[in-house]
């Protein structure tokens, strides 16, 4: 087993059906205790890369490494114990309640049917993590859409992996628990060694947590480096088809990007 | 729920269309009692008790796999099958050489090949079992057998009909007495719910949804697999003696999991409690009813007579 987290190599998926790929020769390490966010458009690739990350789709060409293991080539539960995956939606038919939830994330560790005293304490760590405890016996389905959230990433920390792959973790947060959010996982990465790679939309986010980004347009790889290398107009403009102010803010010395319209470039 | 389960089995041994004397029956003051307790009512409690749990807990897993709280075990085509196979050899002459053994096991090996057809149809390009294809070719599979099973009745005589009538609105009072048939009835019922059980934490997961489960360590196509091999087992050996017996399968659970929840490593065993105490109370009742009717009704029909309206209220609190 190496010590690299997550390594894709030339990396190539088809989804059933698609006549494009949805990515496509895409490579890329990701290294202990870093956080990365992987940026671009809609349809971009980006959820497709964290799916192949976690093992839940096999690449058609190219191979994805997670701890030295092919996630898909190996046991779903030894494969979900190495990577946590939060998916960016979820649906519950069934009424289940908060900490039913949350305690899913253990089933990679379950040692026969009942929960263990220690898969319990991981299950209070993990909500008291995403400051959702106050929840703990209300049905899912009864909280708000940013609420939801917060327990679908107390789900992927409860279940302890050493990378978490995190489609849109802060869709629907308000700002305040968005920056807390982001920098409890982002202090899990630098304290714990934990890798965290997320696909996030909203560029100013990222930039405000993330080492590196990885930034995919149309299944490729554009740039992947630090946000200095990877902010850079010519290709955000091609990437995202407008242009973007990019500014440093005095406060915490991150940068930050504005979009503009054509019309009102001076 | 073990006691209301216990307290039916009891009431199912006292109660009947003869009244008997249980306490003399039991010491054996009276042989005549006697006779009646241990050779139609004990044996017929087992079986409906062990036909009650079936059903339930094989309608709690469909009902997870299937992501579908409407799904029941008669829904993925086990029934359909076992239903043909139970009235052809009620035509054929099995029934007159084997006689009800013939029935039950025609009605069961029909309902393994049902399930059989139904995942064989149901498997995407990569060979994987697609649960929604399932539950469409369930229906579908159905609905042809139900018009296989028309047609059969509408070639025989009609005391053959009624006969068949009869055993598809499901009832316990068919003469599968033999030990060897209770005792396989049973151990069906326990090994099924013990798999079941053993899965509990993966259906949990599962009935989320399946990549979601899958991103938590299940394994989702060998737990569907183990669940619909393990459910259409129940299904097919309670069908193949007692017939279709509606309604059970599908108001149990849902009654469940408003009394402790969706958590199927409770569920499942509650289910199992209840859907013994649901079956063998109205077959007490059944059976009660016989002075009044001079004829017993299938034990189907009143399980659908009072579980639909429960069922409706059921929803009707579930909205509010």
């Amino acid at each position: 087993m190496t010590d690299i987290p997550l390594r894709l190599d030339r990396v190539s998926y088809c989804w059933p059906g698609a006549e494009v790929p949805a990515t496509a020769g895409v490579s890329g390490e990701f290294a202990r205790g870093e956080f990365v966010g992987i940026i671009g458009p809609n349809g971009a690739g980006k959820s497709t890369i964290l799916r192949l990350a976690a093992g839940l789709i096999r690449p058609d060409v190219g191979t994805v490494s997670v701890f030295g293991r092919d996630p898909a080539g190996i046991r779903r539960r030894e494969a979900a114990r190495l990577a946590a995956f939060l998916p960016s939606t979820l649906h519950v038919g069934f009424p289940l309640k908060v900490a039913e939830l949350v305690a899913l994330g253990r089933t990679c560790h379950l040692e026969g049917v009942f929960e263990s005293a220690r898969d319990r304490e991981a299950v209070r760590n993990a909500m008291a993590f995403a400051d959702v405890a106050q929840f703990a016996e209300r049905q899912y389905v009864e909280l708000s859409a940013g609420e939801q959230r917060r327990v679908m990433i107390a789900r992927a920390v409860a279940q302890e992996s050493r990378l978490l792959l995190l489609d849109e973790p802060t869709a629907n947060l308000d700002a305040s628990h968005s920056v807390r959010m982001l920098g409890g996982l982002a202090s899990l990465a630098a304290a714990d060694g934990v890798c965290v790679v997320a696909a996030i939309h909203d560029l100013n986010v990222a930039l405000l947590v993330c080492d590196r980004l990885m930034l995919v347009h149309e299944g490729r790889v554009e740039a992947y480096g630090t946000p200095e290398d990877v902010m850079r107009y010519p290709v955000l403009r091609t990437v995202f088809g407008c242009d973007f102010y990019i500014g440093q803010n005095e406060v915490n010395g991150k940068l930050f990007v504005v979009p503009m319209r054509e019309s009102d470039v001076r | 729920m073990a006691a209301l389960a216990l307290a039916s089995i009891l009431l199912s041994l006292a109660f009947g269309a003869t009244s008997i004397d249980l306490w003399g029956a039991l010491t054996g003051d009276s042989v005549m009692d006697r006779a009646i307790l241990l050779r139609e009512r004990l044996p017929r409690t087992i079986i409906g008790a062990s036909v009650g749990a079936s059903l339930a807990v094989a309608g709690l897993a469909f009902q997870a796999i299937l992501k579908n709280p409407l799904a029941d075990p008669y829904v993925i085509g086990v029934a359909g099958g076992s239903a043909v196979g139970g009235t052809l050899a009620m035509i054929l002459p099995v029934a007159a050489v084997m006689g009800q053994a013939g029935v039950s096991l025609f009605a069961f090996v029909f309902g393994l090949l049902a399930i059989g057809a139904t995942s064989w149809l149901s498997r995407d390009s990569r060979g994987r079992i697609n649960v929604w294809e399932v539950l469409l070719v369930g229906v579908i599979f159905n609905t042809f057998a139900s018009a296989v099973i028309m047609f059969m009745k509408s070639v025989v005589r009609a005391q053959k009909a009624q006969e068949m009538l009869m055993w598809l609105m499901g009832t316990l009072s068919s003469d599968v007495r033999g030990p060897g048939a209770i005792l396989l009835t049973v151990c069906m019922t326990v090994a099924g719910g013990l798999v079941l059980f053993w899965q509990a934490p993966a259906l949990n997961a599962l009935s989320v949804g399946d990549e979601d489960a899958a991103s938590v360590g299940v394994d989702t196509e060998r737990t569907t697999r183990v669940v619909l091999i393990a459910g259409s087992l129940l299904v097919a050996s309670a069908v193949s003696v007692s017939g279709m017996i509606g309604f059970v399968g599908l108001i149990v659970p849902h009654g469940v999991r408003v009394l402790v929840g969706s958590d199927h490593r409770y569920t499942i065993p509650a289910s199992i409690l209840t859907g013994a105490a649901f079956l063998v109370l109205a077959d007490v009742a059944t059976r009660m009813l016989f002075p009044v009717f001079e004829t017993e009704a299938p034990v189907g029909v009143l399980t659908a007579l009072v579980g639909g309206p429960i069922f409706v209220w059921l929803l009707r609190r579930g909205n509010r």
